[in-house]
């Protein structure tokens, strides 16, 4: 038997299950009474947490979930290809109208944006740029991460 | 609703019924997870309106992803995985996955372990004070408990409540068993300490 006072990880484990416990925590616990009041204390806790009322919705998930799904079904397919053709014409329009004009956007970003940075040495443009890029890669890397995390989390059955 | 002969059918008869479209399945499904769904979310989430969302975002996204549900565990572990996930997601929103806490300290347990100890011997002389003592017990447990940070609180009723294994619990928690056993250990400890420290200050 063992003469010093159990560990609280050996307490715990007597009161889960003082049967599948090691023979001397039993031993112990039959003799010490310090112990066995911190083992009985676990087990009036154990006691009580099963005896605790289990929480309930108060209101019906089945019909909120159903009623939402419904919901979500009733977007016709009319509509949902509808909307795919508009925004692929948005996209076209906005494509031909820089294509169209490609001349003088290339003007404008020659005369405005190359001759603005013409000015500044190209050490200042690498001081500031660099650290940008740096940061926006490491923010990407960590939203992917991030992204992978909860994939793994939910995807992994 | 669901007709009755649906709640003998079994995980993989209700998901193949769900996926060819039959929504009162589905709702089997909810009735039968229903309550293990509460445990996760009543012990994560304080707001009730919360609750609400929460428990509705859960169903989706367990609709949504029934076609990849591959038979590895029972459903109600893997929405019990999706619960803890949403609710997961929901508190680091609002960081609050473990709002720092004071514990009570060991100090005066000693001391109060004695007093409860007196306290064990009373309930089996008088069967008013059993009551009494049940009644103060219950409070003083649900107080103890709401203070604990919500993964020990959900970790405490997947395991007591709900009696799972440590695997089961690790499946859903996606922690290695290793640490379910350490943060349950803790949560105990605390729970216990919690309780001799009342039962100190009412007898004093």
């Amino acid at each position: 038997m063992t003469t010093n006072h159990l560990s609280e990880k050996e307490i715990q484990q007597f009161a889960l299950d003082k049967f599948s416990c090691r023979k001397e925590i039993a031993e112990h616990i039959d003799l010490c009474e310090s112990c066995r009041t911190q083992a009985a204390t676990y087990q009036l806790l154990f006691g009580e947490i099963k005896e605790q009322q289990k929480p309930d919705f108060d209101f019906d998930v089945s019909a909120l979930v159903l009623q939402q799904l419904a919901r979500t079904k009733t977007v016709p397919l009319w509509y949902r290809l509808t909307l795919y053709l508009l925004s692929l014409a948005v996209i076209a329009a906005f494509g031909g109208l820089i294509y169209i004009n490609r001349v003088y956007i290339s003007y404008f970003f020659q005369k405005y944006i190359v001759g603005a940075a013409s000015g500044i040495p190209v050490a200042v443009i690498g001081l500031i740029s660099a650290p940008i890029i740096t940061i926006l890669i490491f923010q990407c890397l960590e939203m992917y991460r991030r992204y992978q995390r909860k994939m793994e989390v939910l995807n992994f059955y | 609703m669901g007709n009755i002969s649906d709640n003998n059918l079994t995980d993989q008869q209700l998901v193949n019924k769900v996926l060819r479209g039959d929504t009162n399945a589905f709702s089997v499904i909810i009735k039968n997870t229903e309550s293990l769904v509460a445990q996760i979310v009543f012990k994560m989430i304080e707001n009730a309106e919360d609750r609400k969302d929460i428990a509705q975002d859960v169903y989706l996204k367990a609709f949504n992803k029934l076609s990849g549900f591959k038979f590895q565990s029972k459903l109600s572990t893997w929405i019990a995985q999706i619960s803890y996930n949403t609710c997961l997601s929901y508190l680091e929103k609002k960081k609050l996955v473990f709002p720092e806490k004071n514990y009570p300290e060991n100090d005066d347990s000693d001391d109060a372990l004695a007093v409860l100890s007196a306290r064990s011997g009373d309930i089996f002389n008088n069967e008013t004070e059993v009551a009494v003592t049940q009644k103060s017990l219950s409070t003083i447990l649900k107080t103890a408990t709401e203070k604990l940070p919500p993964v020990y609180k959900t970790l405490i009723t997947l395991y007591h409540n709900e009696e799972m294994s440590y695997e089961e619990i690790a499946r859903i928690t996606a922690m290695p068993e290793g640490t379910v056993k350490s943060y349950l250990f803790r949560a105990r400890r605390t729970l216990k300490e919690s309780l001799l420290l009342q039962y100190k200050k009412e007898e004093l």
